[in-house]
């Protein structure tokens, strides 16, 4: 017999709880582009900045006030829940300054652009970009350096002084490697690593800035907002023709830089900040990222020379290059147009970009798709049964990785890696036909599609404010489902399931 | 010194000035090894 236990009142009061806080730190997130647009004499856009914080802390103080669970200790459900609920209502808050702005034709097209920020993807339906507000262009930037981190690690880090179960919200929003022992410990460590790089980041992006003349304040702003999205492999950026708008190879060298260590593990950016600075050409995750994107870098610039769409080797890498890492990296950060993609890219090319968009970056790290652990772990258990075959049969064939420490390979391991890349595919599969049902060609449709599976951002011209509402929200579900990596989402559906049919 | 677990002092600024150059030369190693490739693939055809 099949028991779905109805979930009880107090189960919506933990829940209701720990999404208030998460919903007061997006309030508190707001207080960034509120100073922005005050340092500018940005007067209506403070306004309305003000307005939607003043909505951010009546909606969270609101839960707190009606929630107040008995305990505070998480269940995995409640944990898991927390976790993609929050993202949720996190979307309806965060789309109020993008609405108030006028930037947007709906709502639902704002509710997407927030989505795409939190969940570092960085497709965007906003109108007329290069003449947004600082104040908006900051919030932009913002929610995709939040979301990047997750907000349950924003809240972890500055809200939460130990909450008991914590750890199973920070589970729920796909980070499973405690860097430390205790996981509130671990969300300040991962900012302390993104704050200290983004110090370094916007330096030196800002310094490539003003030597390519861009104004001070502009150059610093710039890198500031262009760093923050490549850190976070979000791929916005202030100006409508992406990094395009710069014209600068150095420009461009530099963001690959930080988009790269972005989409690294944080667990390996604290076992090198430690000192163990071989984890970078050991780890499992670093090799398979050199490797894949090697090989797929060949299978790029092989089908752009058989295209011949660019004349020389130089800008053949510059082009090709940079939008297979910034694919690979899940940024999206662009230096082509989007119509360029789909009309002058021959189909390798092509095939070579949307394999390593599926791919993705690192676990426990900014970026999405499969990512490099579980690519790994597949090879790993695909070596260790053709090693099984060949060996006597009384043998024990046991295959090792190298994961912060070595790690033996075992069956739960890789049953849980091939059962998220089944539902990335799916979800894949899902995407290019929405996007065939909503009028799109296959070819564009299975692109755009393992955009918004891998959380990239790139676009071949798919994404527009003038595409059907069936396939923004199709996006947008499969943009949160790809960032919390199903399992939280699917907690969700069933936490739903078990309201209506529990007993 | 030994470092003490769950806090942020056990990263040494000398560790990590190292640990960041070491990161972002990972990925120029392999922005060479791509414009090799690039080189190699145009020479061949």
């Amino acid at each position: 017999m099949r028991l779905v236990r109805r979930p009880h009142l107090e189960d919506f009061r933990v829940i209701g709880h720990y999404t208030g806080i998460i919903i007061n730190g997006l309030g508190l997130a707001m207080l960034a582009p509120l100073l922005t647009a005050l340092a500018f004499a940005e007067w209506a856009v403070a306004v309305d900045f003000v307005i939607s914080l003043a909505v951010a802390f009546i909606l969270g103080y609101g839960l707190l006030l009606v929630s107040r669970p008995r305990r505070h200790d998480l269940s995995w459900v409640q944990g898991m829940v927390v976790a993609s609920f929050s993202w949720l209502v996190g979307m309806v808050v965060g789309a109020l300054p993008y609405y108030l702005s006028f930037h947007y034709r709906s709502f639902l097209d704002a509710a997407f652009d927030v989505m795409s920020g939190f969940t570092t993807t960085g497709l965007v339906l906003i109108q007329d970009l290069d003449h947004v507000s600082n104040g908006i262009n900051m919030w932009r930037h913002v929610l995709t350096y939040l979301g990047g981190q997750g907000m349950v690690v924003l809240a972890l880090t500055f809200l939460l002084q130990d909450a008991a179960g914590a750890f199973k919200m920070y589970v729920g929003e796909a980070k499973d490697e405690r860097l430390l022992p205790n996981v509130v410990h671990t969300a300040r460590t991962i900012w302390y690593i993104s704050l200290l790089y983004l110090a370094v980041g916007t330096l030196l992006q800002g310094l490539v800035g003003l030597s390519i003349g861009m104004q001070p304040v502009r150059a610093f702003l710039h890198g500031l907002w262009i760093f923050m999205a490549g850190w976070s492999t979000g791929g916005f950026a202030p100006m409508s023709q992406n990094v395009l708008y710069y014209h600068s190879a150095l420009f461009e060298a530099v963001t690959v830089l930080f988009f790269v260590a972005g989409s690294y593990n944080f667990g390996l950016h604290y076992a090198v900040w430690v000192g163990k600075r071989d984890e970078l050409v050991r780890n499992i995750e670093a090799v398979s990222f050199a490797i894949t994107s090697t090989l797929l870098g060949a299978v790029v610039i092989a089908g752009l020379e058989r295209s011949g769409t660019y004349a020389n080797v130089a800008t053949l890498l510059r082009k090709g290059y940079y939008l297979l890492i910034s694919g690979h990296t899940t940024t999206g950060f662009q230096s082509i147009y989007g119509r360029q993609l789909a009309l002058e890219w021959g189909d390798l090319a092509l095939l070579g970009v949307i394999t390593a968009m599926l791919f993705g970056g690192s676990a426990v790290s900014t970026a999405g798709g499969f990512k490099g652990l579980r690519i790994g772990l597949i090879f790993k258990a695909l070596v260790q049964e053709v090693r099984r075959l060949l060996a006597p049969e009384s043998a024990v064939v046991v295959e090792k990785f190298q994961y912060m420490r070595e790690v033996v390979l075992e069956d739960g391991s890789v049953r849980n890696a091939l059962l998220i890349v089944v539902l990335y595919l799916a979800m894949w599969g899902l995407g290019t036909a929405v996007g065939v049902i909503s009028g799109f060609p296959v070819r564009e449709a299975l692109f755009e599609s393992a955009s918004v599976t891998g959380n990239v951002g790139l676009s071949d011209g798919v994404t527009s404010a003038a595409m059907p509402s069936l396939l923004k929200t199709t996006y947008i579900v499969m943009m949160w489902a790809g960032r919390m990596e199903f399992m939280s989402v699917l907690a969700l559906l069933g936490f739903i399931w078990a309201g209506v049919r529990g007993k | 010194m030994k470092r003490e677990p769950g806090r942020h002092h056990l990263f040494t600024w000398q560790d990590v000035l190292l640990g960041i150059a070491a990161e972002l030369a990972y990925p120029a190693v392999l922005g060479l090894v791509a414009f090799f490739l690039a080189w190699l693939v145009v020479r061949v055809r």
